[in-house]
């Protein structure tokens, strides 16, 4: 059993690789799908906004 | 919500009961963080190192997860396949891609961190042995699968096609799953679930990967639902971008 | 869940961005499907892909080693990992309990190569000797994961 207890202790930098790398990817991709989530839903707002405003007027060209 | 009751537009019924799904959703992202936060104090502070291979060895933790995880995201793209080729409805179209979507950013970290552990323990980066190289074929199907929905002009057309990939490329996923078992291979046999040998995971690591693969399965349902409604805001804004009532009504500013 | 236009997948939809041709892009597509398939079926036939031999398999190999690539596994026998003077070059054997391949290496070991639990695997060849020269070393995973205090104490 003596032989096991040679542990490599020179390992811990790829211990810290696998975990920074996996944290990088995630928060990046949360980040990037947030932000364009974030766009979509003003540019339904815009949309919306624009659509009322085509009804309450009637006219074809009162977004402009 | 008193902004429902004057509104006329159609849209924003729908929209207002997503701002409420929107807060749950919300609270699911505060789960996911929570848990992982325990979870990082359970492999670092909590978990035994291990008797041959050290610290390096607590890679583990996050490397099996996400391989399950990735299982499961291509069972969901295999199921919403299957009920898209027979119902044609969108919602199952929209459930399979963003599962495929995050399966293969889930077998890509799988891919990056186990050459990452394989390096100091085996001491290669990669070899051609069947877990290898089935999984590296399980994430070629998948983004293929991604790259024929990108790659095709015509979007039912994609969709039906990468609906026929997406059960079809499930094949891999029980292949690559008992590859250790089936053959001879560099990596690793199976230490916990049906197949591996009894005890060949110590007890306090096994309560950690457990904890592990729930904290990774609450992120994974954040990131789900968060890929799904997003599809669904894009397929919104596509139907009313050509609606018949905006282009006769308004001219859109972007 | 669904929407009122649900179902409803217009072609009209965003602009596509442009790398290669419609069909260039379906063909890249489709080699890619069939490489991997191929792979699939390949794989599907047990005997073609034994990873490796072990000592005791390839000592009773008798099919042509000459210019060959194996792969072996065996465990390290005790005290013979003998490193050249001022070089690179090792030399030791492997044992599968009953055989004993003798090999050579020109490199760094990995850090579990020298655990008395650790199985290797050698990929090389047969030189004009008996000796395996090996130009991939690798450690196997021990098949139990233990915590430290439970094989010290």
């Amino acid at each position: 059993m003596i032989a096991l207890i040679t542990t490599p202790a020179n390992n811990i930098p790829y211990l810290f690789a696998a975990y920074a790398v996996t944290w990088a990817i995630f928060f990046g991709y949360v980040f990037f799908t947030s932000r364009r989530q974030h766009e979509l839903e003003q540019e339904v707002r815009l949309l919306r906004d624009t659509l009322e405003r085509g009804r309450i007027s009637e006219d074809p060209d009162a977004s402009n | 919500m008193g902004s429902v009751q004057t509104d006329q537009v159609t849209m924003t019924s729908s929209t207002a009961s997503r701002s409420y799904l929107g807060s749950a959703k919300s609270v699911l992202l505060l789960a996911a963080g929570a848990f992982m936060l325990a979870n990082m104090y359970l492999i670092f502070m909590w978990a035994p190192t291990e008797a041959v291979m050290g610290h390096v060895q607590r890679i583990m933790y996050i490397h099996v997860p996400m391989a399950w995880l990735a299982f499961l995201a291509f069972f969901i793209v295999f199921v919403g396949s299957i009920m898209y080729l027979w119902k044609r409805e969108s919602r199952w179209d929209m459930l399979a891609s963003s599962a495929a979507e995050l399966g293969v950013v889930f077998t890509s970290l799988v891919l990056i961190t186990g050459p990452i552990w394989g390096k100091p323990i085996w001491g290669i980066w990669w070899t051609w042995d069947a877990r290898l190289t089935t999984t590296l074929v399980l994430w070629l199907i998948y983004v293929s699968y991604l790259m024929l929905r990108a790659y095709s002009s015509n979007r039912s057309q994609g969709a039906l096609y990468s609906a026929v990939l997406g059960v079809i490329g499930f094949v891999d996923v029980p292949i690559v799953y008992f590859a250790v078992n089936w053959w001879r291979t560099q990596h690793q046999r199976l230490v916990i679930g049906t197949g591996s040998l009894e005890g060949s995971l110590n007890a306090d690591m096994r309560t950690t990967l457990y904890f592990s693969l729930l904290a990774f399965t609450i992120l994974f349902s954040f990131l789900l639902w968060q890929k799904i409604s997003m599809k669904r805001t894009e397929e919104d804004l596509r139907s009313i971008r050509y609606s018949k009532e905006l282009t006769r009504g308004a001219r859109i500013e972007r | 869940m669904a929407q009122d236009t649900s179902g409803t997948l217009t072609d009209a939809s965003l602009p596509r961005r442009s790398f290669l041709s419609g069909r260039g892009r379906l063909f890249l597509v489709g080699i890619v499907l069939l490489l991997a398939l191929a792979y699939l079926i390949y794989a599907a036939f047990p005997g073609s892909t034994s990873y490796y031999f072990t000592v005791d398999e390839l000592a009773a190999f008798d099919g042509e080693v000459e210019g060959r690539t194996f792969r072996v596994k065996g465990a390290l026998v005790p005290d013979t990992f003998v490193r050249e003077e001022g070089g690179t070059m090792a030399t030791f054997a492997l044992t599968a309990g009953d055989q004993t391949i003798p090999a050579t290496y020109d490199g760094v070991v990995p850090d579990l190569f020298f655990n008395t639990h650790s199985e290797i695997i050698l990929q090389g060849t047969f030189g004009v000797s008996e000796t395996f020269q090996a130009d991939t070393v690798s450690v196997l995973c021990p098949t139990k994961y233990q915590a430290l205090e439970e094989v010290t104490t």
